[in-house]
C-alpha cells in the first residue's frame, strides 16, 4: 500500500533529508481528509484503489488533529499553519466560495473537458460547484436529505396504508399513530436537524429556484414565502405532531432515529441517508424490511419533484505541488472503479459510472431517482457559517412559539443578518 | 535609608525593593549578583513570553484586524469592539455570564463553606463526605457533563426518573431544554464539580484556627452553633475569600460544561462570553470580532483578579 501516514511521512522525510532522494515519491499527491469513521474508510478505499491502477503515485493523507464541532475550523487552522496539500475534501458550498473569494482553490474546467467529466456528471451538479462561470470542484458522493424515515411495523401497526406521500395525508397521519401512543413526528432540534423540516418544506412550498435566490439572499427571508414555508410547518405542529418544545430542543437527530427506528416510540423522521449506516450497522435491521423512508411529503404538486441533497467534492488547491495528479484522482473517484467502491460502502455516487445494482436497496431507491429530480443542495450549508447559526436558533424559536408574531420576528431576525453578511 | 547585604535579594529601600535595581539597570551598574539572578530567572521568563505574553499581544493585534482566516487581515480599528458593544448577542452573553458566575460561585462557595464549617466541628465523622465532595473536584468537566446529561435528560433521565417515581410527574421537566431552567441545570452541574475546592480552602482555614480558642469557648461554655457562628465562621473568612475568586475565575472561564450540556442553548439561554468567544472564533472563524470578546473577557477576569492581587500584595507587606 503506497498511502501513508503523517508519521510515515515524516520519517521517510527525515531518512530523505538525511541520505538522500533514494524515498522521495516520485508522484506524490498530498490530500486534505479530514472525515472520520467509515466516510473516512471509504477516502482510503479511494486512494488505494487510485494507487493499485497507478504505481507510480503515493498518496499522504493528511487528517487535521482537531476540528471541534466543525471541521472547517480544523480546515482553517492547518491552513494557518502552512500545511501544504493539494486536494482538499469538501461538503460545504458556502466555505467553497469563500476559498475562491481568498484565491485558494484553483478552476477545473480545462480537465472538466480533457477528461470529459460531464459523461459522468450532469449540468446540475456541475452547477453546484460553479463560483463567477468557473468550476471548482466534481461531486462524487451525494447523499438524500429528503428521506422521511420510518418502519413499515408501525405504519402498519396505525392502520397507515402505504406512505403518505402528500402533506394532508401526512398531517392526517398523526391521529392514527397517536391513537398507538406513539408520537407522530420525533424532531431532534437541539443544534441543526430542525433545520432539515424548514429547508425540505421550504422546496415543496416554493421550489428550488426560490431556495436558490433566498441562499444567494437576492430574496428576503422575510419574503411572503419564507413565511408560507412556516405557515405550512406550523400547522404540523398544529395538529400535534411532536413533544413538547423543551424535548425537542433538549435532542438530536440522533434521538430521534433511536425513538422511529430503534423504540418504536415515533412514527417519523426526517434527516440525511446516513441514518441507513445506523439503522444496519447499530440497529441491526435490515433495509426496507424493518425501515424505509419516503421522500419528503408533496405540499404543491407543482414543487413536488424538488429534492435536497448533500455532496462532497474534492478541491485542487492553488498550492498544489501535483495538480496534474490532483485531476488524475479526481477522474479515478468519477470512473467505474471509483464509483464501484462508492457504492461497496453503501454510499451513492452522482456519476452515470456507476452500476445501480450494486448498491444497498435503501440507497437504490434514492440514487434511481437522483437523474429525475430538480436537486438543491441543503440550504443550511450554503450559507455563510454565521447566517445558518441564526438560521437554527430562529428555528428553535419557532418551535417554541410558531404564532405569526414570532414567525415575522424571527424571519427579521434572520434577514437582519442576511443584510449584514451579505453586503 | 537602604540595607544592603550584598544581594539583590533583600536589597531593600524606602521607594520599594525593586528601586536599587531600578537604579543600578538604567545606570549601567548592574552587579554580579544581578547578572545571576537575571540568568535564573531566564528560562521562566522566556517560556513566560513564549506561553502568556506573546498570546495575548497578538490576541490584543489580532482584536483590531477584520480577519476569517483565509483572506488577508485588513485593519479594522475599533470596529472590532464597537460592534460587539452594540451585538445585542454580546449583551445576552454577558448577562448570562453575570447570573453563571454569581450563581456557580456563590452557590459552590456557599456549600463548600457550609460543609467545612460542620466538618470542623465533627472533622473525624464527616471525612467521607469531604473525600466524596472533593472527588467530584477531581473528575474532569467533561466526563462530569456526559454524567449530568444522562441525569437531566428528558425522557429518561434519572431527575425525571425520581420526580415521576415519588408522584411529581408534574414538576418533570426537559431541564436542559427549555431557555429558562437550562442555565440552571448547567449551574448545577458545575457547582457539583466545583464545591471541592472551598470545601478544601476554608476547612484549611478553619484548621488554621489556634485549638486554644475553640477549648477556651468550649470552657466558656459557648454552644456548638455559638463556636461555629462567632469563632469558626469569623476566622474562615481568608479560605473563604480564596475559594471566591478562584471559583469567580473558574467560572469566568467555564467551558466544558456548557459545551457537553448545552452547547450555548436552548435559544442562546447559556451562551457565556466564553462561549460566544468560542462560536465567534471557532465555529464563525471570525478571528478578529472573536480576539475583541476575548480581551473583553480577560479585562473581566482582570477586574476580579485585582481585589485578591492587592490583598495578597498588602499581606506580603
Amino acid at each position: 500500500m503506497k498511502i501513508l501516514n503523517s508519521a510515515s511521512a515524516l520519517a521517510i522525510a527525515a531518512i530523505t533529508f538525511a541520505g538522500g532522494t533514494a524515498f522521495a515519491a516520485e508522484k506524490e499527491l498530498v490530500i486534505f481528509n479530514w472525515l472520520g469513521g467509515s466516510e473516512r474508510d471509504l477516502i482510503i478505499a479511494l486512494e488505494e484503489g487510485f494507487t493499485a491502477k497507478y504505481p507510480d503515485y503515493e498518496i499522504k493523507d493528511i487528517n487535521p488533529a482537531a476540528g471541534g464541532d466543525d471541521p472547517r475550523s480544523g480546515i482553517r487552522s492547518a491552513m494557518l499553519s502552512g500545511e501544504e496539500f493539494d486536494l482538499l475534501l469538501n461538503t460545504w458550498p458556502s466555505f467553497e466560495k469563500e476559498l475562491v473569494a481568498a484565491d485558494l482553490i484553483s478552476p477545473i474546467d480545462a480537465a472538466w473537458e480533457q477528461y470529459g467529466w460531464s459523461s459522468a456528471l450532469n449540468d446540475s451538479w456541475r452547477n453546484l460547484a460553479k463560483h463567477d462561470g468557473k468550476t471548482y470542484g466534481a461531486y462524487f458522493i451525494a447523499g438524500n436529505r429528503s428521506g422521511v424515515w420510518y418502519r413499515p411495523d408501525t405504519l402498519a401497526k396505525a392502520g397507515i396504508a402505504g406512505e403518505p406521500t402528500q402533506w394532508k395525508d401526512f398531517l392526517s397521519s398523526f391521529s392514527a399513530l397517536k391513537e398507538i401512543g406513539m408520537l407522530p413526528v420525533s424532531i431532534g432540534a437541539r443544534s441543526w436537524a430542525q433545520t432539515e423540516w424548514f429547508e425540505n418544506a421550504l422546496l415543496r412550498t416554493a421550489g428550488t429556484a426560490f431556495a436558490k435566490e433566498l441562499s444567494e439572499h437576492k430574496v428576503p427571508w422575510t419574503d411572503d414565502r419564507v413565511k408560507e414555508t412556516f405557515r405550512n410547518l406550523r400547522d404540523m405542529l398544529e395538529a400535534d405532531c411532536c413533544a413538547e418544545p423543551g424535548a425537542m430542543l433538549s435532542s438530536h437527530w440522533t434521538d430521534a432515529a433511536d425513538a422511529v427506528l430503534k423504540n418504536k416510540k415515533a412514527g417519523f423522521m426526517l434527516i440525511g441517508s446516513w441514518a441507513n449506516q445506523r439503522a444496519k450497522n447499530e440497529y441491526g435491521l435490515t433495509p426496507i424490511k424493518d425501515y424505509s423512508y419516503m421522500q419528503f411529503p408533496v405540499i404543491k404538486p407543482e414543487y413536488g419533484n424538488a429534492m435536497s441533497v448533500d455532496g462532497k467534492n474534492f478541491l485542487v488547491m492553488k498550492q498544489a505541488k501535483n495538480p496534474e495528479g490532483a485531476e488524475l484522482f479526481i477522474d479515478f473517484v468519477l470512473s467505474k472503479e471509483g464509483s464501484a467502491i462508492i457504492a461497496a460502502q453503501n454510499l451513492a455516487t452522482p456519476s452515470a459510472n456507476v452500476d445501480p445494482s450494486s448498491y444497498d436497496p435503501i440507497v437504490r431507491k434514492y440514487a434511481q431517482i437522483l437523474p429525475l429530480v430538480d436537486v438543491f443542495f441543503v440550504l443550511d450549508d450554503l450559507l455563510p457559517a454565521e447566517l445558518s447559526g441564526e438560521f437554527r436558533i430562529g428555528l428553535q424559536k419557532f418551535l417554541r412559539d410558531p404564532s405569526d408574531a414570532s414567525i415575522d420576528s424571527v424571519t427579521a431576525a434572520l434577514e437582519a443578518k442576511a443584510s449584514e453578511l451579505y453586503q | 535609608m537602604s540595607v544592603q547585604h550584598g544581594s539583590i535579594l533583600t536589597s531593600q529601600t524606602q521607594a520599594g525593593p525593586f528601586a536599587g535595581l531600578a537604579n543600578r539597570l538604567f545606570g549601567g551598574n548592574l552587579r554580579r549578583a544581578d547578572w545571576i539572578a537575571f540568568a535564573l530567572l531566564a528560562p521562566t521568563l522566556i517560556f513566560f513570553s513564549i506561553g502568556v505574553l506573546y498570546p495575548l499581544f497578538e490576541t490584543i493585534r489580532v482584536s483590531f484586524l477584520d480577519w476569517t482566516g483565509l483572506s488577508q487581515p485588513k485593519p479594522a480599528g475599533f470596529s472590532n469592539y464597537t460592534k460587539l458593544f452594540r451585538d445585542a448577542n454580546f449583551w445576552n452573553a454577558l448577562r448570562v455570564t453575570l447570573t453563571w458566575t454569581l450563581a456557580c460561585t456563590g452557590i459552590s462557595v456557599a456549600i463548600g463553606w457550609s460543609v467545612a464549617l460542620i466538618s470542623g466541628l465533627a472533622p473525624k465523622q464527616t471525612a467521607p463526605f469531604r473525600v466524596a465532595i472533593f472527588a467530584a473536584y477531581g473528575i474532569s468537566e467533561t466526563a462530569s457533563g456526559l454524567m449530568w446529561l444522562g441525569i437531566l435528560q428528558p425522557d429518561f433521565g434519572l431527575l425525571n426518573g425520581i420526580l415521576r417515581l415519588v408522584g411529581l410527574e408534574g414538576w418533570a421537566s426537559p431541564w436542559l431544554g427549555e431557555p429558562s431552567t437550562a442555565i440552571w441545570g448547567v449551574v448545577a452541574a458545575y457547582v457539583w464539580t466545583q464545591a471541592g475546592l472551598p470545601l478544601l480552602t476554608c476547612y484549611a482555614a478553619i484548621q488554621a484556627i489556634p485549638k486554644s480558642q475553640l477549648e477556651a469557648a468550649h470552657m466558656d461554655g459557648a454552644s456548638h452553633f455559638q463556636i461555629l457562628r462567632y469563632i469558626m465562621a469569623p476566622l474562615s473568612l481568608p479560605g473563604v475569600r480564596i475559594a471566591i475568586f478562584i471559583n469567580l475565575l473558574n467560572s469566568l472561564k467555564a467551558f466544558d460544561m456548557i459545551h457537553i450540556l448545552t452547547a450555548g442553548g436552548p435559544i442562546r439561554a447559556t451562551e457565556t462570553v466564553g462561549y460566544f468567544m468560542y462560536q465567534e472564533s471557532v465555529i464563525y472563524f471570525k478571528q478578529g470580532y472573536g480576539a475583541a470578546s476575548t480581551v473583553v473577557l480577560l479585562l473581566a477576569v482582570i477586574v476580579c483578579s485585582i481585589p485578591l492581587i492587592l490583598d495578597k500584595a498588602s499581606e506580603s507587606k
